[in-house]
């Protein structure tokens, strides 16, 4: 994956292959991640300046948790019930996303990675990896 | 902190008042807010000039909203701030109040409460970055996902966590300032509509509106000579932020218990020594993690003593004998305040149909979302 001092536009990058990478920061005295990529300092140590940079890291994962919502405040995005799943991802760092609504319920265990519907490109969701 | 030690003077509640807690109604704040002082006031035999400083809580009422509150006690000079801690709001101007009276800055300080609910943004949301689940996420959700971590790992069901709600609606029900009066069973619990995940509504909180208002001083034989029996001592304060930690999802339950244990060590007891706690349980499987982290269980064996009633008003430790966020409601600037209006009264054994049989020792704790958590232990010996 790359490495960049310039914070990246966007969440996401085409990680090669149709799979999806996230870009998330890193920091080199204290070796945290974080994501989204806010390049200002490290959210641990507070370390700041070229000790910090974004990383592209790729997007599959296993699931932790799963929450269907069954009632929401009105949105844009999607009407419930919708499920929200927290993922640990390969490299160690959790972040919350959306379930794919296509692909089958997610439990703690399962294994998934993100995917972008064709022509909504930022709208990244999660889906179990044998419905991806 | 600890008052009394370490070159801080005492800190005694002496006065305790409230407003009930309910569904937002056309009441101005400003009669919810003065309702409470004044019940506190009544309560200390007080006169409201006393009052040094005056520390507001409220999350959603607006800019400067003392003033015009206390407008009808007189105008006397005293100092008045306002005090945003989301959830922790109360639990923070209680603190503010304390620091003044151990720091000897005034003889008398208030702690007021009060809000009505308001659409307020998050900071956060303001901060400029995105996420993946922009919008998606409230406080529910949240807990929710916590819950299903607790669920996955501890072999938790959802009938452990509406037990909570179950017991916290008990007590509510014999609580005149709760804003939820219905106890009911665990089938009730269970059956009512889901919000997220295993929560149904009556496992989340209502937001509601009232107010919450206490007291305080470092000497209160100098307010009137039946002062001593009646106020209740403040023994530590301790307030702390969120650090990072692996598991994310946990981070309220793992910054309780670095607070809780700073509180109990600085006031040199044990877990076990707790008669009593009010907790943040907005959402159920909150209180089932907090009694662990705080040391009341052990690790997985909180839901098995809920079950038993370790937690009930007569119990081992009775949890949240006000009924709790999910019982007597979560107004958001009343809310830490109103826990310490009700550990003071089980303390001072006026607790009527909820008092806990051996009131020595009390703890209060609040999380306020970014993270926060504020805790308070008030009681033992005078």
């Amino acid at each position: 994956m790359s490495d960049g001092r310039a914070e990246p536009v966007g969440l996401h990058v085409d990680g090669g292959d149709g799979d999806i990478a996230l870009w998330t920061a890193r920091c080199v005295a204290c070796d945290h991640r974080w994501f989204p990529a806010t390049l200002d300092g490290c959210e641990r140590c507070g370390t700041s300046g070229a000790e910090v940079s974004a990383v592209a890291t790729a997007a599959v994962g296993v699931v932790t948790a799963a929450a269907v919502v069954q009632r929401h405040p009105p949105q844009d995005r999607v009407d419930p019930p919708f499920t929200i799943v927290d993922v640990r991802l390969d490299d160690g760092l959790h972040v919350l996303g959306l379930l794919a609504t296509s692909g089958r319920a997610a439990r703690p265990g399962d294994r998934v990675r993100a995917t972008v519907a064709d022509g909504a490109p930022d709208d990244v969701r999660f889906a179990n990896e044998e419905t991806a | 902190m600890r008052f009394g030690r370490d070159g801080l003077r005492p800190v005694y509640v002496v006065g305790a008042g409230l407003h009930p807690y309910q569904a937002p109604s056309q009441t101005p704040y400003t009669k919810l807010g003065a309702a409470a002082v004044r019940a506190a006031l009544t309560d200390a035999g007080v006169e409201f000039e006393r009052i040094g400083s005056v520390y507001t809580a409220t999350a959603f009422v607006g800019v400067s909203a003392s003033r015009p509150m206390l407008r009808s006690f007189g105008a006397f000079g005293a100092a008045m701030v306002q005090v945003e801690n989301a959830s922790a709001s109360g639990s923070s101007a209680f603190r503010q109040a304390c620091m003044d009276v151990a720091a000897g800055v005034t003889e008398v300080s208030l702690a007021v409460g009060v809000d009505k609910p308001a659409p307020r943004p998050l900071a956060a949301t303001l901060a400029g970055t995105a996420s993946l689940v922009d919008g998606l996420v409230s406080p529910a959700t949240q807990f929710a996902l916590l819950a299903s971590q607790a669920m996955d790992e501890h072999g938790l069901m959802p009938e452990d966590l509406a037990r909570v709600a179950v017991k916290n609606l008990a007590n509510a029900a014999r609580n005149p300032f709760a804003q939820r009066q219905e106890a009911l069973t665990l089938d009730e619990v269970l059956g009512a509509p889901r919000i997220a995940g295993p929560f149904t509504k009556w496992q989340c909180c209502p937001i509601g509106e009232g107010a919450a208002a206490v007291l305080v001083t470092s000497d209160p034989r100098r307010l009137g000579p039946d002062q001593r029996d009646r106020s209740i001592p403040v023994r530590v304060s301790v307030s702390r932020t969120e650090r990072v930690y692996d598991n994310p999802l946990g981070a309220d339950a793992a910054l309780t218990k670095e607070t809780v244990d700073e509180a109990l060590g600085l006031a040199e007891i044990d877990p076990a020594d707790l008669d009593l706690v009010e907790l943040h349980d907005a959402f159920s499987i909150e209180e089932l993690l907090y009694l662990e982290a705080i040391g009341i269980s052990d690790r997985g064996g909180a839901a098995r003593e809920l079950a038993a009633g370790a937690f009930d008003i007569g119990g081992r430790c009775a949890v949240s004998a006000s009924g709790g966020l999910i019982g007597m409601g979560h107004p958001v600037g009343p809310t830490g305040l109103g826990q310490v209006v009700e550990l003071v009264r089980q303390l001072r054994g006026e607790a009527g149909d909820r008092q806990h049989p051996r009131a020595d020792t009390a703890l209060a704790h609040m999380i306020g979302v970014g993270s926060v958590c504020v805790v308070h232990v008030l009681g033992g010996p005078r």
